[in-house]
């Protein structure tokens, strides 16, 4: 089972994307999960809808969205490109973007849980022992709520290789630029004749699978000795 | 060490505290019943808690003073904390638990050695175990060690042997005792148990529903007229040396001038080395004269300090070398008898009117 | 529990910077992965490139006749295929795209009546048919005119979403023109696109689908069963567009495409002239 250059590009495309979606939207994510399950405050109800939007909307909602806060006709995106001669719109910063707002809900109820799970007890132990508030988060806290943290990263990564709807309205599906493996896909079945779709498909599978595998691996290096 | 505390807090529950009491010996124990507001005082001065207002002083440094606006963060405070669940890291062996308090920089030099602790506290064997492989008795020491290794100037103990089994318990009060020994640290500690208390402090605060009610040394607090039931004094007798008897009891001896002994109540199970005994005033029974040809086992000659009429009874309070009982008589008892403050009477006791409590 | 209650509020001074961020080793991660991305993936849409933006039913055409211009003139080319609706919306939120390939006229129009467009032709036409799948067995009820498929009451058919996608407007119109509609209506199969419609009748999924000419002839698992008259349904139309603020290259391009030679790769493929 050969790949195209095409197809290989297309896979390179979404680890990419997949990788700095996943890495880029894990500090906010610790920090909104570690706020939501540690603080009760007024308007907490807003930030975990705002949270959870892109969990609730389709993706092409999102998408479009995502088009007319940072596209040209934006106030936003017409500054960056006029001011900054930067574009976002149907780029790979695009395609990131789009990954990483998809996969935001997942990580942070999966960090959720896991600080919900470790006793804040011992922060204030380790306040007692000298620690200030960031280093006992550091040195207590997060290593204990690091299996969740791990499970949160997977989640929104595999989300990513499998975003279609968001990706393909704000980013577009450009060959070699934003034509991640979903969008590959869409466009190899509207091929006549063309049987690349299955081969896409377990491509897709493959990378799936290697994904937990990393994850399993990350997870028990964690809990050594 | 000199701690002066002076604190206001209410809780959400409803419970609030107020206290304010300065303690200058080195080892000062706060007393009180479940729900007296002990521990929540106890996190005031680590500053896990901060009071609605209050100042904390400790040897001249302040750590609280709502007034002035002053509330240092626990980790400034060099105050060090054994929690009654203990709370160590379990993603962290007994080693790195105890090290986790270490600081890089130290203003004063005391900070105990490392392996001083570890020997002190026999941890040596435990150092490579995480803490849930770790007995409960195991797990205070350690506790215990990691407090130690921050080099705190105040150490605060929360039931230190609450979560620890009996048998275990006297272990956990010699290792407490090595400690105040090797290094001289000033401690403050929470327990409901009298036994601890009257056996480590030098001073003792005594607290219920979350106000003083008072302080002094550990005879005096926890003896009699300090634990008020109803309104009138019971009394709490601590008797030593105890023994057993010819006919499978247990005799003891009251601390004071002349050992006297007492007869425990029947059915009493391995007392331990000291007990104490609880009665009510009304068991207390008093003879002017000789007492012969009666079948309480319980005599003691006692000095009468204070007569306190109170509803047509009077309660009194009687001098029993270091420690202080209560009787209850009639009004016309007192005239029969001639009581007066300073009058020697023989207090009469029934053996079966004795409680032995912890 | 033992003693007072211990709240849970924690210690009320705690500043905000406590809510913690990941360790900073990640830091550098983040940023090599960033930096790394950018130095491999295209940027799309660069000033030398030109960015066309396709319906997704055009795919084999438009990449052919791309080829041969790009050999032809050396000049690069990027198409982005989607949904017409997908395509017309990245268009008028100011999408960096010099030509539109459009596949019907009135996202053309919806494009055109918000933001300037330099020059609009229809490129190509389709027919629009209905397939059934191939009988396997001789006792296979085959359907041998359209009006025995649709009176059939147990016969469903894969539509492209009547109510957005162009292929399944034409179909609508048509049905309603033929008074089919209402009895055919609850027996749709609304689908995303036609592809999806055509995968349908292809697996057997429903008993027929309506497809265009252009995709039905990649297929031996479905059968022809006959053609939708094109005056019963608004002409299909594929307009492209050359936007403003396109290049010199980009109406090269254009030029190209609705050219004899361009429009030969479609006609190649099913597409008929919009000429006639």
């Amino acid at each position: 089972m050969g790949l195209s250059i095409a197809e290989w590009t297309a896979v390179a495309l979404s680890i990419r994307v997949a990788l700095v979606a996943m890495l880029t939207s894990l500090p906010f994510g610790v920090a909104v999960g570690w706020l939501l399950a540690r603080r009760n405050f007024r308007g907490k109800w807003v930030i975990e809808t705002l949270v959870n939007l892109t969990l609730v909307l389709p993706p092409v909602v999102t998408g479009y969205l995502l088009l007319r806060m940072f596209g040209r006709q934006s106030w936003f995106g017409a500054w960056l490109e006029d001011t900054l001669g930067i574009q976002i719109a149907f780029t790979w910063w695009a395609a990131a973007i789009a990954s990483a707002a998809l996969g935001f809900p997942l990580m942070v109820r999966a960090i959720r849980l896991a600080f919900r799970g470790v006793d804040p007890r011992l922060e204030d132990a380790a306040r007692s022992l000298g620690s200030s508030p960031l280093d006992a988060f550091r040195r207590v806290s997060l290593p204990l709520a690091r299996g969740g943290i791990i499970a949160g990263a997977v989640l929104a990564f595999a989300r990513s290789l499998g975003e279609f709807g968001a990706t393909i309205t704000f980013a577009g599906n450009i060959p070699g630029a934003t034509q991640t493996l979903p969008l590959a896909v869409f466009s190899e079945m509207n091929r006549a004749g063309s049987d690349g779709t299955l081969r896409l498909a377990l491509v897709s599978v493959v990378l799936a699978a290697a994904a937990l595998a990393a994850s399993e691996w990350l997870e028990r290096r964690g809990t050594g000795p | 060490m000199t701690l002066q505390v002076r604190c206001a807090h209410r809780f959400e529950s409803g419970f609030d505290v107020a206290v304010d009491f300065s303690a200058e010996h080195r080892t000062t124990a706060l007393f009180g019943p479940s729900g007296a507001g002990k521990t929540s005082l106890l996190m005031m001065i680590a500053g896990i808690i901060v009071p609605d207002s209050g100042r904390i002083v400790c040897d001249g440094r302040v750590l609280l003073d709502t007034a002035a606006g002053i509330a240092l963060p626990p980790e400034s405070r060099y105050v060090g904390v054994v929690f009654q669940d203990q709370r160590l890291f379990p993603h962290l062996s007994v080693e790195a638990n105890l090290r986790f308090g270490r600081r890089p920089r130290r203003q004063n030099n005391g900070a105990p050695p490392f392996a001083r602790i570890t020997a002190v506290l026999e941890l040596d064997a435990l150092l490579q175990r995480r803490p849930e492989s770790l007995s409960g008795g195991e797990r205070q020491r350690v506790a215990l060690g990691r407090a130690l290794m921050s080099a705190p100037d105040l150490l605060l103990l929360d039931e230190p042997i609450a979560a620890v089994d009996e048998p275990h318990r006297e272990t956990i009060l010699r290792y407490v005792d090595r400690v105040v020994h090797e290094w001289n640290l000033p401690m403050l500690y929470v327990s409901h148990h009298r036994s601890e208390v009257q056996r480590l402090a030098d001073w003792v605060i005594a607290l219920d529903k979350g106000r003083l009610t008072e302080q002094g040394p550990p005879d005096r607090v926890l003896g009699a007229g300090a634990v008020v039931a109803a309104g009138e004094p019971v009394n709490l007798l601590r008797l030593e040396d105890v023994s057993p008897s010819d006919d499978g009891g247990w005799l003891a001896t009251v601390a004071g001038d002349a050992p006297i002994q007492w007869r425990l109540p029947a059915g009493v199970e391995n007392p331990g080395a000291s007990v104490f005994v609880q009665f009510a005033a009304s068991d207390v029974m008093l003879a002017a004269g000789a007492t012969t040809g009666l079948s309480a086992r319980n005599r003691l000659p006692a000095t009468v300090i204070d007569l306190v009429p109170r509803s047509g009874r009077v309660f009194v309070a009687l001098q029993l070398g270091e420690q202080r009982l209560w009787a209850e008589v009639t009004a016309d008892a007192v005239a029969d008898l001639g009581l007066a403050a300073g009058t020697t009477v023989t207090c009469l006791i029934k053996s079966a009117a004795l409680r032995v409590i912890d | 529990m033992r003693d007072s209650p211990i709240p849970d509020d924690g210690f009320t001074g705690r500043p905000r910077a406590a809510r913690g961020r990941r360790c900073p080793r990640l830091l550098p991660a983040v940023l090599l992965s960033w930096i790394a991305a950018a130095a491999c993936a295209g940027a799309g849409g660069s000033d030398e490139t030109i960015l066309v933006l396709a319906a997704a039913s055009t795919i084999d055409a438009l990449e052919a006749a791309v080829s041969d211009f790009e050999a032809e003139t050396g000049i690069e080319v990027e198409i982005s295929f989607g949904p017409t609706s997908t395509v017309a919306l990245q268009i008028v939120q100011g999408a960096p795209a010099d030509l539109m390939l459009s596949a019907n006229g009135e996202w053309a129009d919806y494009v055109e009546d918000r933001i300037p467009v330099r020059r609009r032709v229809t490129l190509v036409g389709n027919q629009l048919i209905v397939v059934q799948p191939t009988p396997r067995r001789a006792e296979d009820g085959v359907a041998t005119s359209l009006r025995e498929l649709f009176d059939d009451p147990r016969r469903r058919f894969a539509i492209a979403d009547p109510q957005s996608v162009p292929a399944g407007i034409y179909a609508r119109q048509a049905l309603r023109a033929l008074g089919f509609w209402e009895s055919v209506e609850p027996r749709l199969i609304p689908t995303i696109d036609v592809r999806a419609a055509l995968a349908l009748v292809a697996r057997r999924e429903v008993d027929g689908a309506f497809v265009y000419a252009t995709d039905a002839a990649s297929s031996s698992a479905i059968s022809y069963v006959g053609d939708i008259d094109p005056l019963l349904h608004d002409p299909i139309e594929y307009p492209l567009l050359l936007l403003a603020g396109a290049g010199e290259e980009a109406a090269a391009l254009f030029e190209f495409l609705v050219s004899a030679r361009g429009r030969a790769h479609f006609f190649d493929r099913g597409f008929t002239d919009p000429s006639r």
